[in-house]
């Protein structure tokens, strides 16, 4: 069943609960023999609002004892979205919606809930920049921690979704947030983030990567153990599949964990997608991470060693095409290989519409030269393009410059033993990522450790049908979902009932 | 972390003095198709290499070397080229038909024994010396000529399945004789004229095209063959010819007697598609179509009996009927069995259906 | 003596399967069936199965002894409680070394492969100690990191075995099985013994049997993929008899690899070139089996750190490999390693088998006196 609908009786239960997250306040007023509390999330409300029209005229009418009744209220608030209620599902939605909970007697089930939700604030842009998608929503996070929780709070509207703060950063004194559901997301993984976090001793925070690395399991890799991302979607479908959220304030990047292996070539297209397509995408975005990370070395060892396993067919335009080349493939490979990383390195920094002509520029030009030139044969820079192109396939950027960057220890290896060099390269790799955790969990998780259930959503993308399990390995606390649609019985003949 | 250190340094230095046997496709020699020939008491070595100058203008270059043995053959052809010679790319080796008649088995050994040679390499015989068949090829500007034109007619025509496996496995294996196709030269061109049938190591003789359909439907399933059969009118003297093309075959041995000397009966599934035939014949008409099937059966009958005789005749056993005796009997000799081989009884029945497809009547 | 291992580094209990498989099948795969007809010819099939059902008895004895206290018991801490310390501590060195030498074939055999298929007399220095330095750094990463290897291995050599059973069809003669059993019993029985080789690794259970979860559990796991493995070798040389003429798979060397070379595919026209590469995840997960068991024993029996043994061995490893060159000395090598594992295999266990039954009898006698 699906544990998220928390049942709440009355206002007391639904504060215990809210009152773990660190952006909930709750305010008391006492003055003689009343008190008045005002409740509501910081992250979602107008602060301006809250001070000039509830606090100073609560403050001012209380003071003079003039606030008896709840009715008092309506008329002392010059707001006219003040509703007076003790329909407990009323409240509990329109506190996420970022209005304020006002009581009188503490004791009293009833309370006026006044509308002060924050409207502004966003970035006039805070469409995801690095992370595009066609189909679904291109909301992003900006580097205001405020508005980004008001942000996931407007997805997730339920209060088990859990803001912890703390202040990291000995010069900065940063505020970094560790979000998670409570009743979801397992205890311990919580506790080793915050744990982890509580150990981080820097002086300025620039960013979410910057803890994203401290709080690693292992520092030296060229794999992010963390998945980064800016994409709301992408935190919002972690934190529902049980795992932590971690943003540092003045940084538009959350941190998710723990991550796996495959975690990071799934696009949230992919759900958007029927899942046939979705899967079909998902294919040859992996398809692409293979063909990127072995095909210049594919061609060295073919070209270096093995020239038996050449199709006759393709002998004659292989060897036309080194036919003037003075070098061997290794450093005809290296010059285009490194050629690549320039143009990409240079349209990084560069203004965006120039980088991209640049990119033509350089690339149609330095290839056709180096071809005239005969520096390269022009079968190996149709390769390089190629495996170029599909290392960019990748969705998230960390990972695709893993991918990249692992393409030129298995050039070196193929041009030293050819196939057997690759494949010693092949096993480094293999040791070295299952030897990898993401906060105590392994890296390569449906494959080892070996999870049938967890590897259904791991190489095609299955129907939701499917999909209404969490993942077994960060173990949850609530392994369903949702319960899947009833499945349609089939009909006993074609044209029958 | 000492060990993390040295573990680097270890890999590191390996790597840079490591560097394997480096054969780059375009600094090698690749030796694509060779020919032996029998010359006095040695024999002669010729090795087509192409020589890739543009797309589509390959130039082939000959090299010729003499020597006593197949072994020394390679040493001398180093003498004679600037790059090494590699082997991996080899797919053709034709015999000449004086080195064949004396026999091919050292070859095949030094073939067998060495990994880079691709099991899907083609042999064949040629009918004079190797050699002059591979001129011809030159002005093809293909070195992979004879090769593609094997595999065609296999695909294609009446040769059954065959390849550098196949001529192991019937060279190595008991009760069984090697076949390789047997080229002759017609009007300056090239062009496959049946089969060779060897004994052993030795060539014995050459079966016509015809023989090659037989011995494919024996073997394999004859599918894309074709062959003409003859076919007399009640009323006429001299016999018309039709076109038959197999649709796909499948053939049944049975061992009757182990023997000596051992009996066996052949069974033969045709199905046959016919489309030209002599005007009087009215392919519409089923009792025509019965009658043809007739005539078509007993045709293969007769057909198989004569190969089989002439298999018999001349001690070859390409069908492999010493290896079908053997799977059925307890005890099984070699030589034994070839004893008796002349007294062999084969039955053979066929049973041709004919698929009627033929557009426009 | 031993300290209970954390259950961070247990596996599951179906998860032996991976290392079970990747010790069992190592390059013996690729040439297993020129040595099997030796004797028995192309009888040879009926070896592999009675082979397979003897493994099963051993693999059910393995069982037996590792239960022999209820914490589950690896054959080091079993060794020395049974025979005392001095005889304890000796065979402990002898099965230690069985494991390391047994890694060693392992590393020569997949090595001389390489000299043969790709690189003719090519200095192996550097290449051997890239490997080793491989095997460590997978070895020092612990039975998880091991068996992580052994999972890829597996998944990988499934994936370049599994096509093979298909492509291979359409030249297959099946008349070459026949006749049935024309072969005497005695010739089975011989095929048999060297086709006990292509099975041993299995015994390694013995030693990552207490890094288990719920080992008894496993025990089904354990017939399962020992039956996978007797299917596997049938299916392969079924598939090889029915592939080559007697006289030719005789002649051939890597009667696996030369199947795999009449196929061809689209841009890979010699397949096995392929399949070479690939082997080499294969094999060095295996050896790194090889040699945590022997790190585990020697850290278990003479409390040398892992570490510092592996290290040794490692250098042992990558020296003797220099000085045995030629393919004779190598055959002797296995050879000789394949009659330490058979008796290994068919006297040793069977004897902790009988020892630990008759200690446990009297253990339960005594037990019944005490409380009488």
């Amino acid at each position: 069943m699906n544990e998220l609908k928390t049942e709440f009786t009355d206002i007391d239960q639904l504060k215990k609960l809210t009152k773990q997250s660190s952006d909930f306040k709750s305010i008391q007023i006492n003055t003689a023999g009343q008190q008045v509390s005002v409740s509501y999330f910081t992250t979602l409300i107008d602060h301006d609002l809250l001070q000039s029209n509830v606090m100073f005229p609560v403050q001012t009418r209380a003071s003079l004892s003039e606030l008896c009744q709840l009715e008092d209220i309506k008329e002392s608030i010059p707001i006219d979205d003040v509703e007076i209620t003790d329909q407990i599902e009323d409240i509990q939605s329109k506190l996420f919606k970022g209005y304020a909970i006002i009581q009188i007697d503490h004791h009293d089930r009833k309370c006026a809930m006044v509308n002060i939700a924050n409207k502004e604030g966003l970035r006039k842009d805070n469409n995801t920049e690095n992370e595009f998608s066609v189909v679904g929503p291109k909301v992003g996070f900006i580097e205001d921690l405020d508005t980004n929780i008001r942000l996931l709070r407007a997805q997730i509207n339920i209060p088990n979704l859990i803001v912890k703060e703390m202040t990291i950063g000995s010069a900065s004194k940063t505020r970094v947030a560790v979000i998670y559901i409570n009743g979801v997301t397992n205890e311990e993984i919580v506790r080793t983030a915050q744990q982890r976090l509580k150990q981080v001793d820097v002086d300025v925070i620039f960013d979410s990567s910057l803890l994203d690395q401290f709080i690693s399991d292992n520092s030296s890799t060229p794999f992010p153990l963390f998945l980064t991302t800016e994409r709301r979607d992408r935190v919002v479908y972690a934190l529902i599949s049980g795992q932590v959220a971690i943003i540092s304030d003045g940084s538009p990047y959350f941190v998710t964990g723990p991550s796996t292996l495959f975690d990071f070539f799934i696009s949230p297209e992919d759900y958007y997608l029927p899942w046939i397509l979705g899967s079909f995408f998902r294919m040859i975005r992996l398809f692409g991470v293979v063909f990127s990370l072995f095909a210049t070395s594919l061609y060295i060892a073919v070209t270096t060693f093995h020239y038996e396993v050449i199709p006759r067919e393709l002998l004659e335009p292989l060897i036309l095409s080194r036919k003037n080349v003075p070098f061997p493939p290794l450093f005809e490979v290296l010059f285009l290989e490194i050629t690549i990383e320039f143009l990409r390195e240079a349209g990084a920094r560069l203004p965006s519409k120039i980088g991209q002509t640049l990119g033509i520029v350089g690339g149609i030009v330095i290839g056709q030269a180096t071809v005239m030139a005969g520096l390269t044969s022009n079968i190996l820079v149709i390769i390089v393009a190629f495996s170029a192109l599909s290392s960019f396939a990748t969705p998230i950027y960390k990972m695709s410059n893993a991918i990249r960057f692992l393409r030129f220890p298995m050039i070196v290896m193929s041009a030293i033993w050819g196939g057997i060099g690759m494949c010693i390269g092949i096993g480094f790799l293999i040791i070295h990522i299952t030897r990898l955790t993401s906060l105590g969990t392994p890296y390569t998780v449906p494959i080892y450790p070996f999870r049938v259930k967890a590897l259904r959503d791991g190489f095609i993308r299955p129907s939701f049908q499917f999909l209404n399990h969490r993942s077994p390995y960060l173990r949850p606390y609530s392994l369903i979902r949702y319960k899947p649609k009833p499945v349609r019985r089939k009909k006993n003949d074609f044209d029958d009932g | 972390m000492n060990v993390r250190k040295t573990f680097l340094l270890i890999l590191l230095s390996t790597l840079i003095s490591a560097c394997g046997n480096q054969s780059i496709v375009n600094d090698i020699k690749l030796v694509q198709t060779v020919g032996y020939d029998a010359v006095g008491d040695g024999m002669r070595n010729a090795s087509i290499i192409a020589n890739y100058e543009e797309t589509g203008k390959s130039k082939l270059e000959f090299y010729v070397t003499e020597s006593n043995t197949v072994y020394d053959s390679l040493p001398r052809l180093q003498t004679k080229l600037d790059f090494p010679i590699e082997h991996g790319q080899m797919r053709m080796a034709l015999f000449g038909e004086t080195y064949a008649r004396r026999g091919i088995g050292i070859a095949i050994s030094t073939l067998i024994r060495h990994p880079v040679i691709s099991y899907r390499m083609h042999m064949g015989v040629a009918d004079r010396d190797a050699l002059d068949i591979l001129n011809v090829t030159e002005s093809k500007r293909d070195p992979y000529f004879l090769f593609d034109m094997i595999e065609n007619n296999i695909r294609r025509g009446n040769l059954p399945v065959m390849n550098l496996h196949v001529a192991f496995f019937n060279f190595f294996g008991e009760g069984r004789d090697v076949f390789l196709p047997y080229f002759t030269m017609e009007r300056g061109e090239i062009k496959i004229d049946g089969l060779a049938l060897f004994k052993g190591d030795k060539f014995k003789t050459a079966i016509s095209i015809r023989d090659a359909f037989l011995l494919k439907m024996l073997l394999n399933n004859s599918k894309n063959g074709s062959i003409m059969v003859p076919i007399k009118g009640s009323n006429q003297e001299r016999a018309d010819f039709f076109l038959m093309n197999s649709l796909g075959s499948k053939s049944t041995f049975k061992v009757i007697r182990t023997g000596p000397p051992a009996s066996v009966s052949i069974r033969l599934k045709l199905k046959a598609q016919v489309r030209d035939t002599p005007t009087w014949i009215d392919l519409t008409s089923e009792q025509q179509l019965a009658s043809l099937e007739k005539t078509m059966e007993a045709y293969f009958e007769e057909e198989i009996q004569r190969f089989v005789s002439l298999c018999k005749i001349n001690n070859v056993d390409p069908v492999g009927f010493g290896d079908l005796v053997r799977s059925k009997s307890y005890k099984w000799d070699a030589r034994d069995f070839e004893n008796h081989y002349g007294a062999l009884k084969a039955t053979v029945s066929v049973k041709v259906t004919i698929v009627q497809t033929s557009a426009g009547q | 003596m031993r300290n209970e291992i954390s259950e961070e580094y247990r596996i599951s209990p179906y998860f032996i399967i991976f290392p079970l498989y990747v010790s069992m099948v190592g390059v013996g795969v690729l040439t297993f069936q020129r040595t099997l007809i030796e004797h028995a010819g192309y009888n040879a099939w009926i070896s592999v199965i009675l082979t397979g059902i003897s493994i099963h008895l051993i693999l059910w004895m393995i069982y037996k002894i590792t239960s022999f206290n209820r914490v589950g018991q690896e054959i080091i801490t079993l060794n020395h409680t049974l025979f005392g310390s001095v005889f304890g501590h000796l065979l402990n060195a002898a099965v230690v070394l069985y494991f390391v030498y047994g890694a060693f074939v392992k590393f020569k055999v997949y090595i001389e492969l390489i000299e043969v298929w790709f690189f003719t007399g090519m200095n192996i220095l550097p290449l051997s100690i890239v490997m080793v330095l491989l095997i460590y750094y997978a070895v020092s990463g612990g039975f998880r990191s091991v068996t992580g290897l052994c999972v890829w291995a597996t998944f990988l050599s499934f994936a370049s075995i599994i096509p093979q059973v298909g492509l291979a069809l359409p030249y297959m003669h099946p008349l070459n099985l026949l006749p049935l059993l024309n072969h005497s019993a005695t010739d089975i029985f011989l095929s048999s013994k060297s086709m006990v080789f292509e099975f041993l690794g299995f015994e390694t259970l013995l030693f990552f049997y207490p890094f288990i979860k719920t080992p008894a559990k496993s025990q089904k796991w354990a017939h399962m993929i020992v039956m996978f493995v007797t299917l596997l070798y049938l299916i392969l040389l079924l598939m090889a008899l029915m592939f080559f003429s007697e006289g030719e798979l005789r002649h051939s060397i890597w009667p696996t690899i030369d199947m795999i070379s009449i196929f061809e595919v689209p841009l890979l026209q010699r397949l096995e070139y392929f399949f070479i590469s690939l082997w080499f995840i294969k094999t060095i997960a295996g050896i790194c089996i090889y040699l945590w068991v022997a790190c585990r024993g020697i850290k278990t029996a003479f409390r040398m750190r892992q570490r510092h043994s592996l290290i040794g061995i490692l250098i042992a490893m990558v020296t003797l490999n220099y000085f045995i060159a030629d393919h004779r000395s190598v055959e002797r090598v296995s050879e000789l390693y394949s009659t330490v594992g058979f008796y290994f295999i068919y006297a040793y266990i069977p004897f902790m088998f009988v020892c630990v039954l008759i200690s446990r009898r009297r253990a339960r006698h005594f037990g019944n006196r005490g409380s009488a």
